[in-house]
């Protein structure tokens, strides 16, 4: 096949010895090789780290909208528990820092419940 | 007119589009680098007098071409955004810097590995060529550490825009180094027709099969890096929010 025979070397040995050049003409396409790896993978890797920090800060901001909604309800009603009282301090902590995410039950439900109590206060 | 325009520097229909384009781009960077690589490595018969170190120039030629177009790139994006104060185009500018930066340190680590052979030495700080070239790499490094200085965002963008205007000059200057001063870097070769030279049609048609796909490779960069960026600065709007809970 003409493209075959259109190879500048006849074996291996000769493609990787590169006319004597092996170390340049290598090393540059070694470095370009690397160059664009990195300029690609650093943006993906920094893209998932982003997705995950949001994807906590989104949690937190469900918990507390909650939380003030489960406080409201139960100030209005006139029950003051400690349990209310105790979700009082965390909402006043949630700017603070990510303290609060060590004391939130499982994360899943958070989004569910607050939906649930939409539901009901409409 | 403008309502086209206003859309354009939007965040979210940039995010969007780019979504659609993105996996086709990465498709083309990959087949268009490929072949040239493939091509430069395997086809391309050795210069009279380089020999195979000539294939160095299918990389280094265009990766430095193409650093040439990041100031001008950053100063078009400055300039969109002193005057129309357009969020997009300070998040493309931020990133083109040290992306810029990569490829000028590219050029320069390529250039030299091939001046090692060609010109017997590794830098030559009397030529102008690479001096100039040498100066690009701090500029953008001083974009990039400039902004990092800058808390407010809105007056890091702004220095960065006039620092990335004035920077044009030096892209000037590298262009025409080679002719104003005649020292080790040889100016362009002019396209020639004759087969088994470096400058004949095999080495430039594959020098510009790898010059479309750094420019094809820069574009994918840049469009990850700014889609990072409007998902960090714009992380508060509803639209992110509710992408984020998408992807949960």
């Amino acid at each position: 096949m003409d493209l075959i025979n259109a190879i500048q070397f006849d074996s291996w040995a000769e493609f990787i010895d590169m006319g004597g050049y092996a170390f340049n003409v290598w090393a540059v396409y070694g470095l370009f090789a690397l160059f664009i790896a990195v300029n690609i993978l650093v943006p993906l890797r920094r893209r998932s780290a982003l997705l995950r920090d949001l994807r906590r800060r989104a949690r937190i901001d469900d918990q507390v909208a909650l939380n003030s909604a489960a406080t409201n309800r139960e100030s209005m009603s006139g029950v003051q528990t400690a349990e209310a009282e105790s979700q009082g301090q965390s909402d006043e902590s949630v700017d603070a820092g990510d303290a609060i995410e060590t004391s939130q039950p499982a994360s899943q439900s958070a989004s569910d419940l607050r939906r649930s109590q939409q539901g009901e206060n409409s | 007119m403008w309502l086209w325009f206003a859309k354009l520097g939007s965040p979210k229909w940039f995010y969007e589009l780019s979504s659609k384009w993105l996996p086709w781009l990465v498709v083309a960077t990959v087949l268009v680098i490929g072949t040239a690589t493939v091509w430069a490595l395997l086809f391309l018969p050795p210069d009279y007098q380089q020999g195979y170190t000539s294939r160095i120039l299918v990389v280094h030629v265009a990766v430095a071409g193409t650093s040439l177009a990041f100031f001008p790139l950053m100063a078009v994006a400055g300039t969109i955004t002193l005057v129309w104060k357009m969020k997009l185009a300070d998040m493309v500018a931020k990133n083109a810097a040290a992306l810029g930066a990569w490829f000028s340190f590219i050029t320069l680590a390529t250039g030299s590995i091939w001046g090692s052979v060609s010109w017997g030495t590794w830098w030559e700080w009397s030529d102008s060529r690479l001096v100039s070239m040498l100066f690009q790499f701090f500029l953008l490094l001083g974009v990039v550490s400039l902004r990092s200085a800058l808390e407010d965002t809105d007056k890091a963008a702004k220095a960065c825009a006039l620092l990335s205007i004035v920077g044009c000059i030096n892209v000037v200057i590298i262009k025409y180094s080679v002719e104003w001063w005649n020292t080790l870097h040889q100016p362009a070769s002019p396209v020639s027709l004759q087969s088994g030279s470096a400058n004949g049609p095999e080495f430039w048609i594959a020098t510009a099969l790898m010059i479309l796909g750094v420019y094809l490779f820069l574009s994918v960069s840049l469009i990850l890096s700014t889609r990072n960026e409007i998902l960090q600065r714009e992380r508060r709007a509803l639209w992110v929010q509710e992408l984020v809970a998408a992807e949960r």
